[in-house]
């Protein structure tokens, strides 16, 4: 799959999993890491570009929240990341929905940890 | 809730996470100028440390689980470029902005200071020769700044505003960084260009120029510098390893 291809259906994805509730980097990767699929086996750095990117388009926003000995940038969907969610195209309906069953019980909630 | 991982009492594995950081830093130039680089190394050093706590937490030893968190999150020199290309999108985004706006109210300002000035003592023909070349210099290279400026500013938006278009972004991105660069380099030859005209104008002829209005309009002009110069520093300096 083209690198371009990957990288919409990771923000696709983000989303999906932003719509459960704000959570941070890293709660996000284990989410999507509990989906075994190749889109979802991502490092680090396209974790956070895809976040960047999203962000920009004003699509979710991150907030920064003071934590013991550091802090945390939590992310959450903008009204404009709900639409653009529920406006995806047809092709992204079927991995969300699968998706959605697995990443909403994960829990990815606002907790300091991801648990 | 998973243990907290204090640093603070294991040096060695502070100092593996430092040296992983300054090793990112390094690649996404983060720099006094990018202060968008410290967000997201901060934003690293939380999702290195949640991770390895997370390891901990299921039994791992700290050590490993630091290893295993920094290996996992991605060697700095693969990572690093993706990274770097997404924290320059908003200060290019910045910096075609405001060439655009300080470019086109710098621009009138001076047409008005200009158009408004007493006539020069000879008729248009008969103008020293480099007032007319610099003047009309000017007449093109303000323009090309500003429709350059607008070139930059339209690349990065339209991937962002019409969703069909996304694929075409890191295209886009690195046609606006040129646009932009151009259009900066263009409104710098351009401020020489009125500098010098100003000069040979208020030595030749200096009743044709309403001093006070032009030193006000240079004061201002000179105080939109800083807005410019921080994003184009930090472009430059992102764009440069791009």
């Amino acid at each position: 799959m083209p690198d371009d291809a990957r990288a919409r259906e990771l923000e696709a994805l983000l989303l999906t999993a932003l719509a459960a509730g704000p959570a941070h980097g890293y709660a996000l990767m284990v989410a999507l890491r509990r989906h075994d699929i190749s889109v979802t086996r991502v490092d680090g750095g396209t974790l956070y570009r895809a976040l960047r990117g999203l962000e920009d388009d004003g699509l979710i926003a991150g907030t920064w929240i003071e934590g013991p000995g550091r802090r945390r940038r939590e992310y959450q969907l903008t009204r404009r990341g709900r639409r653009c969610l529920v406006d995806h195209p047809g092709r992204w309906r079927t991995l969300v929905a699968d998706l959605s069953g697995v990443v909403a019980p994960a829990g990815v909630r606002p907790s300091w940890n991801p648990s | 809730m998973e243990p907290e991982l204090n640093l603070r009492d294991k040096p060695d594995l502070a100092r593996a996470v430092d040296s992983y950081l300054r090793e990112l830093r390094a690649q996404l130039c983060a720099h006094a100028s990018v202060p968008a680089g410290a967000d997201l190394l901060d934003e690293v050093y939380d999702h290195v440390l949640s991770h390895a706590e997370h390891l901990v937490c299921t039994g791992a030893p700290a050590e490993h689980a630091v290893a295993t968190a920094v290996r996992e999150f991605g060697l700095p020199a693969a990572i690093g470029p993706a990274m770097r290309a997404e924290l320059l999108r908003p200060y290019l985004h910045q910096l075609a902005t405001v060439l655009l706006l300080v470019g086109a109210v710098v621009g009138l300002g001076w047409r008005i200071v200009l158009d408004h000035a007493p006539p020069m003592p000879w008729p248009v023909n008969t103008r020293p020769v480099a007032l007319l070349a610099l003047d009309s210099g000017a007449e093109y290279t303000a323009p090309a700044a500003l429709g350059l400026a607008a070139l930059g500013l339209l690349l990065l938006v339209a991937p962002t505003h019409l969703r069909s278009c996304v694929r075409w972004r890191p295209q886009c991105q690195r046609w606006a960084i040129r646009a932009s660069i151009a259009s900066a380099t263009l409104g710098v030859i351009t401020a020489m260009q009125a500098t010098a005209y100003l000069a040979i104008r208020g030595a030749l002829a200096p009743a044709s120029l309403i001093w006070p209005a032009v030193i006000l309009a240079g004061v201002l002009t000179l105080a939109t510098t800083p807005a410019v110069v921080r994003p184009l520093f930090a472009t430059a300096r992102l764009a440069r390893a791009h």
